[in-house]
Formats: structure tokens, sequence, C-alpha cells
């Protein structure tokens, strides 16, 4: 039997997997930010890793974003109570602390971390 | 309904967007485009409060700096077009997720054809029908702002002038807080007695002064003078306006700067200086616009080519050059139109002078086989009558044509911002 003649006859044409379509949801809307540093070793953020920051889902509880905190980008988990804070997530370096958000901190979340992309090679 | 949404300041917004530690900061874009001087391009607010405005240039800019630049901190930026241009692009399309028809005027500028969006259906939250194009010029200016990270403003009316005149109002008066809907008379009031005529798009100073003459001063006046008077005393685009002023659509009135029947595409910047280079530039314009010919399934039957040349000095104007020609018969040909167009480039061609620009045109364009242009299938405008909605008349490509070396401005080259949205080793980094 003719083999692709058996795959049209299914009548919709698929195509060779794109990554585009895995990881990004909202095109217009998404931005790649590399990450340095370790703070986030425990999320599987390594450093250099390419994060997928969409910015229109909106930051809930426990989420990762990436923000800018005293102008400049950070990558941290976000907590929301008891207390609004960026949270680093490396277990083994003591020296990573959270970061309380108070009223007068220089703050704005930039987008949440959908997909991080780790180069094994 | 139209909406107009433009976003201010658009290119400092960019520049900002991956740089955070720029918000506050006195920031200005200059460029040297081969005119010889260089010249600010745009500047944030903190900026224009120094002196520093759009168009400074060449000595008065750098006499400027330097008394400046010693007590302030100011930060200047090459023009970042790639990311410009991204970033429009990514405007452009949030837009197309939230509107039915998008047409962009400028990188920072849309007009929407709002026509078959009833309020109700709107906004399946919204309380009342009053107002609710209200709360979607603020639907659109909030998921804008959260989407892409650029501030927007936006007005709303029943006609195309009157949407310009409700984004203009959005910007001046801080009391609509960006989004303005001009659908009640009561509101359209308001505003007209504190605009001018000479701020309205379309109507020119001379046109102003004409009005002047016959007491029409604001806006209030012009949408409330008989409109026989206003046709005896100024000119027949003068009472369209008018018209479209006191909330009646005028089919024929088209502007300037509207593109809502001409698609065109004038973000290229191409280093090209010699005959062979620029010939080069118009044969890949003539393959991009038969491509979108051929995607309208449509035919044209003109071609025109124009340059424009640079600006030698500020008394020296920019000379432009045009030649149409007919194509013998309507056509989508690829080949007919890069000969035609080629031909006429041969014709305007001189040696002697440097280009600044070139602009292709294709006009006259008809649906293909007396079918319909296949813009008309889209769906989800199936409601309005064919003849409320004008095909488009022309397509158009303007390329910007830069020196090949940027000569004393090439150090200032390394004020470039980042590729942060283009290149993978300029992405943005988050510790």
């Amino acid at each position: 039997m003719n083999m692709m003649a058996a795959r049209h006859d299914f009548g919709e044409s698929e195509q060779t997997l794109d990554l585009n379509e895995l990881c990004i949801e909202h095109p217009t809307a998404t931005y790649f930010v590399r990450a340095s540093g370790d703070s986030m070793i425990d999320a599987g953020i390594h450093c250099d890793d390419v994060l997928v920051v969409d910015r229109s889902i909106t930051a809930r509880n426990g989420d990762i974003i990436v923000a800018s905190l005293d102008h400049s980008f950070t990558v941290k988990k976000l907590e929301v109570s008891p207390q609004l804070r960026l949270v680093p997530m490396n277990q083994g370096d003591s020296d990573f602390r959270p970061n309380n958000i108070n009223d007068d901190t220089i703050f704005e979340v930039f987008g949440v971390v959908t997909y991080v992309v780790h180069a094994v090679r | 309904m139209f909406a107009v949404v433009y976003c201010p300041e658009f290119y400092i917004q960019c520049e900002r967007l991956f740089r955070p530690d720029l918000n506050n900061a006195a920031l200005i874009i200059a460029s040297n485009d081969g005119d010889g001087g260089l010249t600010i391009i745009a500047s944030s607010v903190e900026a224009k409060k120094m002196g520093l405005l759009s168009g400074l240039q060449g000595t008065e800019l750098t006499d400027t700096l330097n008394s400046l630049i010693n007590h302030l901190e100011i930060k200047i930026c090459s023009p970042n077009y790639e990311l410009y241009g991204d970033i429009s692009e990514r405007f452009i399309k949030s837009l197309e997720l939230l509107a039915p028809k998008v047409s962009p005027c400028a990188d920072d500028k849309a007009l929407l054809d709002l026509r078959g969006l009833e309020p109700q259906r709107l906004d399946s939250k919204s309380l009342t029908s009053e107002g609710s194009f209200q709360s979607y010029g603020r639907k659109i200016q909030q998921e804008l702002k959260q989407w892409t990270g650029i501030s927007a403003v936006i007005g709303t009316a029943p006609t195309k002038t009157l949407a310009k005149l409700a984004c203009s109002a959005a910007q001046i008066f801080d009391h609509y807080e960006g989004v303005t809907d001009l659908s009640t008379l009561q509101e359209r009031q308001s505003i007209f007695k504190c605009i001018s005529v000479a701020d309205i798009n379309g109507i020119s100073k001379k046109a102003a002064a004409k009005l002047s003459a016959i007491n029409i001063h604001t806006a209030l006046e012009l949408s409330t003078a008989p409109k026989a008077l206003i046709r005896r005393h100024s000119s027949v685009v003068v009472e369209r306006i008018a018209i479209e002023l006191s909330g009646l659509c005028c089919k024929e009135l088209k502007l300037n700067d509207d593109t809502s029947d001409v698609i065109s595409n004038s973000n290229n910047r191409v280093e090209a200086r010699s005959f062979a280079d620029i010939k080069q530039v118009l044969v890949a314009q003539t393959a991009g616009a038969s491509e979108h010919l051929k995607s309208l399934s449509g035919t044209c039957d003109s071609v025109g080519v124009a340059l424009t040349t640079v600006l030698l000095s500020k008394r020296t104007p920019r000379i432009q050059n045009a030649l149409t020609a007919n194509l013998g018969s309507a056509t989508n040909s690829p080949g007919s139109i890069q000969q035609l167009a080629t031909q006429l480039l041969e014709s305007l061609w001189r040696e002697d002078a440097q280009y600044h620009s070139i602009k292709l045109s294709l006009t006259g364009l008809n649906p293909a086989d007396a079918g319909q242009f296949s813009l008309f299938s889209d769906t989800s405008i199936s409601s309005i009558e064919p003849n409320e909605y004008s095909p488009p008349k022309a397509i158009r490509l303007e390329t910007f044509l830069c020196p090949a070396n940027h000569n004393h401005w090439q150090e200032k080259r390394s004020l470039l911002s980042a590729s942060f949205t283009t290149k993978w080793s300029d992405i943005p980094r988050a510790s």
C-alpha cells in the first residue's frame, strides 16, 4: 500500500515537530532571556541557560519570573504571601537570600518563565 | 467605529524595555544617516526638559550637548532599527489579536477598523453598552502594555477623523489616563472647545487661516458651522473633515497618512550608493511587491519609481524625482514589473546625485479575473456591505539608503544598544 497516500487519507496534514509550537504560546509576548549565576540551580536553571519568558501570563505565587529589581534583571521564584518577595532556589549556597518587595522597592515583573533551554553539549 | 492606537516616545520605550536602568534617564537617540550631521531622532521627557528636542542637529546639537554633558547624566544611543522593527511587529500583531482590521500607519501607530463589532460583543464582562468602547480601549491599552511592554494611548470614535482627535486628546489631557472615547456628543463638545482647527489632522496652516477668516477657530466651531459656508470658503476636504467631526463617516475622505488602502513598508534601511547596488534594492522591492500582489489575487496596471536625494544642508531641501509608467495591460507578472521598474530607474538615475531613498509603487490595483481581492475572505467582517470597504489602491515600498561608511560617526556606533530580540548573543541577562 502506498504509505504517502495512507497518510493523506487521514485528512489532516501533519508537519514535522516544531519547538516554537511547544515552547511559545504567545509569540508577540514572548522574549528570550539568558540566565546568569547559580541562584536558581535547584529549579534546573543553570548559568547561560535560555529562559522562555511570557509576558502575557499574570504571575502567581510560586511562578519563576524575570523581573527588574533596582534597575537590573533578575530571575527568581515569586512568593506572594505572607510577604511579597523574590526567592532564590539554591539550598547549597547560603549567600543567596530572598528579597522582600515593599512599597518603595524599585520592582517590576517582566514576565513568567515557561521553559528553560539547557545545552548539555 | 474606529480606533487609533499610538505609542508615545516609541523608540525611547523600546530602548528602555531591556534597560530598566534607563527608565528615568535623560535619553536621546541620535542618528547620522549620511546627511552630514548628528540629528536627534527621539528624546525622552527628561532630555526634552534640558532642551534636547527631536530634530536638533549638527553644531547646534553638539553645542547644547557640550554645555550639558559635563554636569548631567545624558545617555545617547544610536538608532537600533532592528529592535524597533521587532517591537513594532509585536505591537501590530498583538493588536491583530484584539481587533478585526488593523492598518499600521507607522512603526508606532495603527488605525483599527472596528466596524462590525457590537458594543455588547466587545467585552462580555462590560456592564453597559455606553462607555463600552471606553472599556475596550482600556483593555487594549492594558493588554498591549502587559504583552509587549509598550505603553500606548488610544482614541475611539465613530469616524476616522474623530478617532485621530481622540487619540491626540488621550495624549494631551491627563484625566483620560491614555484612553479617550468620543462616541458621545457631550464628550466631543467638551474637547472640541480646546482644539484649534490647525491641530486637526488633515487641515493645513493655510486652510486653518482661511477658516480663521470666517471666524472658525476651534474644532467646535468647525463641527457646527453650516457645511455650505465651509465649502464656499475652504475646500471639499475640509468640509468632509467637518462632517466627520460631527460623527458621520465620510467614505470619500482620504488623508495623506490614511494608509488603510495602501499596503506599504518603509522599515528597510540598506547600504547602497552605486547604481548597481540601488538596482539590486529595486529588484528586491519588485519581488516583494509582486508577492504582495499575488497574495491579494490582484493585478496592477502601473509602476512608479521615485528617488529622493539626501539633504545636503539646511538650505537645500531633498529633491524627489519620480516616474510612473503603464504596464500595457493589467498584470501580476514579477518579470514585467521588474523590467519596467528598472527601465524607470535607468531614466531617473543621475551619476552626480546622492540618494536617500528609493520608493516603488504599484498602482491601479484590481482583482484578478474580475473576482474579489482575497482580503474580503475574512469571515469576521462578512456582515459588512462590500461597498463600505475600499479595496487596496496601491502597494508602496520604500527603502532608505545609507552610505557604506559612516565616517566620523563610526566610533559612535558603539552606542548602538544590543540586538535584544534579534541576536542570540545579545539577549538580555538575568541573574
